[in-house]
């Protein structure tokens, strides 16, 4: 296996006396797929928030890209690299797009700003990227109001890979959508993968989509890891309780839900 | 099992803008004393507008056609007391309990409510009815829980408090809206089995709302198949899988990721799902659909028995017992 493009060591945050991520440490394997599996409460949004410089960790260390960014970046050219490295694609496209810009402007200001280029550069690369995630003219040039859930979200990560980021983090990137959307932009996340050999990172508390697009997982609960491994392996074969507890209420053919004590 | 509730032909037009748009165009469902029935499609379907018409809370300016009985009651003519007595025996929850609790106002104060004000039972009684019932749903120390805010609570806590205050009436049906989709996975089986046992301990029957098959098949006897504002697919929950009536039922199934297995492609269904709006003259589901033929695009098919079921498709019987076998591979 090649050298991490990410790696996060000892990774903890505390907010006031509540330990949101408690020593998390992964590795990403460049080209690879990690998943960052947890409900609600977990700190799996967290470390996506301290991947992407939106939070300063309290303790450990993020190496990305060969670099340190576990302090903030000390100038706007620093900050500007960081964020041509890694970028996001957040839950809800309906309210991560400036409902005033179009698509096409949107995915133009990030490619400006991380990779400039002449106008016409530009725009040709602006109708590359629409191609990937499979958008036509018309949807390109339209108003975030005028799309549907499943057209915004295309628009938010051709959006993320205007910067040709080395890590994309897809935070519940696809828990939004309907089924029959949400296959078609699994299916695209796979050959945007292959075809530019972008590393993921997916926050998921949906272990089917975690299946379908990740190598590997972490399983997170209460800030902690609890369980790490291939993904399949954790799927198939959990070895911690708090696995076995997730993926038991999973709904499925046969499935009956059981009844827990409150705490 | 004689009929609680029996939508027929139900349609309704909302107020967009100027004009009128329809979100239900020929809504045929039964649902049983004591009998679930799951209602899941995609957004736009119609699920929640059917669950809304029933419980004649759909916005303002709507028109409805069509026949909603309920005990043998017409429902869509209601007004004033004979309403609000309709109203005291049916009971809604809803998706995000957060939106439909009023936050200023202390648990105790949204339980015993209605009680108190319609009712005209006593506080200290009310409370004590109030204590009882969130015993029942799970609730340890109700005393403590009736002075505390909804902001104290987390989501699984507040929904089984909307379960709770959904059964203080003691309602013959529940309309479940997604009541656990905004639930971490492992409080929505929680929740679930909560619902499903004070279901069947009441003989209450229910209309559950969901995107998710999977879970309707757990819990319902019956499903019916959403699209575009109708009832495509109608049969008993768990045959949804394994005898598919209807192909948008099957596609529906085999887009899904499986927790299982890697696949090397998801057989996504190309492009998107309609609103009753925005439905063409024949089968609303013709353009997506890997069976369809010249007829599908013209002739709009009607919701006809077949097999245990029924199904709103030119071709049923002659795709019978093929659909989920062939639809990832076409």
């Amino acid at each position: 296996m090649s050298e991490p493009i990410l790696t996060a060591s000892g990774l903890t945050k505390v907010f006031g006396d509540h330990t949101a991520v408690d020593d998390v440490s992964f590795a990403l394997p460049e080209g690879g797929s990690l998943a960052i599996v947890g409900e609600s409460g977990s700190g799996k949004t967290t470390v996506a928030k301290l991947l992407t410089g939106l939070e300063r960790a309290t303790a450990g260390s993020i190496m990305a890209c060969g670099r340190d960014r576990s302090l903030p970046a000390r100038s706007a050219a620093e900050r500007r690299r960081r964020g041509a490295e890694v970028q996001i694609v957040f839950q809800d496209p309906y309210s991560s797009l400036d409902p005033r810009q179009s698509g096409a402007d949107s995915i133009d200001e990030v490619r400006r700003l991380h990779r400039g280029g002449s106008r016409a550069e530009r725009a040709a690369r602006v109708t590359e990227l629409a191609d990937l995630v499979g958008l036509d003219n018309r949807q390109l040039h339209a108003l975030p109001r005028d799309l549907s859930g499943g057209q915004r979200q295309r628009i938010a990560i051709a959006r993320a890979l205007a910067a040709e980021p080395r890590i994309l983090v897809l935070d519940e990137s696809v828990a939004a959508l309907d089924v029959s959307i949400q296959a078609q932009i699994l299916n695209m996340l796979g050959d945007i993968r292959d075809a530019t050999g972008v590393s993921y990172i997916l926050i998921s508390h949906d272990l089917a989509v975690v299946r379908q697009l990740t190598d590997d997982a972490i399983v997170m609960h209460r800030g902690r890891v609890v369980e790490a491994g291939p993904t399949a392996r954790i799927l198939d074969d959990p070895q911690e309780d708090y696995t076995r507890l997730l993926r038991d209420s999973v709904p499925r053919p046969g499935w009956k839900p059981q009844r827990r004590q409150v705490a | 099992m004689s009929g609680l509730v029996e939508l027929d032909g139900l349609e309704v037009d909302l107020r967009v803008g100027g004009s009128m748009r329809p979100v239900l165009s020929g809504t045929t469902l039964q649902i049983g004393r004591g009998e679930a029935v799951g209602l899941v499609g995609e957004s736009g379907s119609g699920k929640s507008m059917t669950a809304r018409s029933i419980a004649r809370l759909l916005p303002e300016g709507a028109e409805v056609r069509g026949s909603i009985r309920f005990d043998g009651t017409e429902v869509t003519s209601l007004r004033g007391a004979d309403l609000r007595a309709y109203r005291r025996r049916i009971a809604m929850v809803f998706q995000d309990p957060r939106a439909h609790v009023n936050p200023v106002r202390s648990i105790g104060d949204f339980l015993t409510e209605e009680l108190r004000t319609n009712e005209g039972v006593p506080r200290a009684e009310a409370e004590r009815r109030a204590i009882e019932l969130l015993d029942v749903v799970g609730i340890p120390d109700g005393a403590r829980r009736l002075r505390q805010y909804p902001h104290e609570l987390s989501g699984g806590l507040l929904q089984r408090v909307m379960i709770a205050s959904a059964l203080l009436s003691e309602p013959e049906l529940l309309l479940a809206d997604e009541p656990t989709t905004a639930l971490d996975v492992t409080t929505q089986s929680d929740v679930m089995a909560l619902l499903d046992e004070l279901r069947r301990e009441r003989g209450l029957a229910m209309l559950f709302i969901t995107h998710d098959l999977e879970l309707a098949g757990a819990v319902c006897d019956r499903t019916a198949v959403m699209y575009a504002g109708q009832i495509v697919e109608e049969q008993a929950a768990d045959a949804l899988y394994t005898d598919p009536l209807h192909p948008y039922t099957a596609a529906l199934v085999a887009a899904r990721p499986d927790i299982d297995a890697t696949a090397a492609r998801l057989a996504a269904i190309p492009g998107r799902p309609l609103s009753a709006f925005e439905a063409p003259p024949g089968c609303a589901f013709a353009d997506r659909c890997p069976f369809s033929e010249d007829r599908c695009e013209s002739e709009r098919p009607a919701l006809m028995p077949i097999a245990a079921g029924s199904s709103r498709c030119l071709r049923a019987e002659e795709l019978r017992g093929r659909l989920h076998l062939t639809v990832s591979d076409v």
